[in-house]
């Protein structure tokens, strides 16, 4: 994921964008958001963070949708699908309920795949961790 | 290697189970007998040559199968957990891997390879009990391909686990 500051300059782009599109100046745009010119160009900067509330507001104004003035989950290192082995899942080892295990039971635990262990913890019941 | 008192302690202890739960035709209902004997069937789904689990603690007892593996799989799985649940007492956790498993640089891989034929002789004694299969047999007028299916479609196993069965009581000849 992108920094804080990076999210905000690129957030700010396409606000103003958006802005100029809509043949607004900062000053109208600012006075239909209660805040300052000087604040509108913050923002555009990325020098001013804004609260998601704000982003709503201008998309309002705009008329567009929020997510248009927000950049695209796959450009700011988003990963909206991790394969399990990234979570690193384990599988719980059951020594809690099943007593003291066997080298040879452990073993065959550790060995599992993270594929396979969340297998196994759904067949024990267990929550992965 | 399997002994052949082993073979017989194996197929003495099916008996008896047969004749307890009152089974006498095929196909053996190996999860209704898993539940007569305490254990719980649970499924899930895995893609991958992970088949089955046998997990027993002090207070209860469950056999994980693989909820994507074929119904004859799936089958041999429950027997096969059920053999290590009747054989072999001390263990806690087993999990059945399929050929992927390698204890050669372990001092017990005899010992686990032991008890893993001994469970797969068990649920081949338990799904094709040799006492169903002389007779359906004997009903025959021989055994060849179209029997094996046959007999296969019967007991709800593989094809190949049948031709394998019927080899080994000299039925049919080693391809």
């Amino acid at each position: 994921m992108i920094s804080q500051d990076e999210f905000a300059r690129r957030l700010g782009r396409l606000v103003a964008e958006r802005r100029k599109e809509a043949g607004m100046s900062q000053k109208t745009f600012g006075e239909a958001l209660s805040l300052s010119r000087a604040s509108v160009a913050n923002i555009e900067s990325g020098r001013q963070a804004v609260s998601l509330y704000t982003v709503y507001c201008m998309a309002d104004i705009l008329k567009r949708e929020p997510a248009e003035l927000m950049p695209p989950a796959t450009e700011t290192g988003v990963h909206t699908k991790r394969s399990a082995k990234e979570f690193h899942v384990k599988p719980r080892l059951p020594g809690e309920h099943l007593g003291r295990l066997s080298f040879r039971e452990r073993r065959q635990l550790e060995g599992l795949s993270p594929k396979e262990s969340v297998w196994f913890n759904k067949i024990t019941k267990a929550r992965s961790e | 290697m399997i002994t052949p008192a082993a073979v017989r302690r194996i197929r003495e202890r099916v008996a008896a189970l047969l004749e307890d739960h009152g089974i006498d035709e095929p196909p053996v209902p190996v999860d209704k007998l898993a539940e007569n004997l305490g254990l719980e069937i649970r499924v899930a789904p895995l893609r991958g040559d992970l088949y089955g689990a046998l997990i027993r603690s002090d207070h209860e007892n469950y056999i994980g199968v693989n909820s994507l593996n074929h119904p004859n799989r799936r089958r041999f799985t429950i027997a096969h957990e059920l053999g290590h649940f009747v054989l072999h007492k001390g263990i806690k956790v087993h999990i059945d891997k399929g050929f992927r498993v390698n204890w050669r640089d372990d001092e017990s891989s005899q010992a686990v390879s032991d008890e893993e034929m001994e469970a797969n002789r068990f649920a081949a004694e338990l799904l094709m009990p040799i006492q169903f299969l002389t007779r359906d047999i004997d009903r025959l007028r021989g055994v060849g391909h179209e029997t094996v299916a046959l007999l296969a479609r019967k007991y709800k196993v593989s094809s190949q686990a049948m031709r394998i069965r019927l080899t080994g009581f000299g039925y049919m000849l080693p391809e």
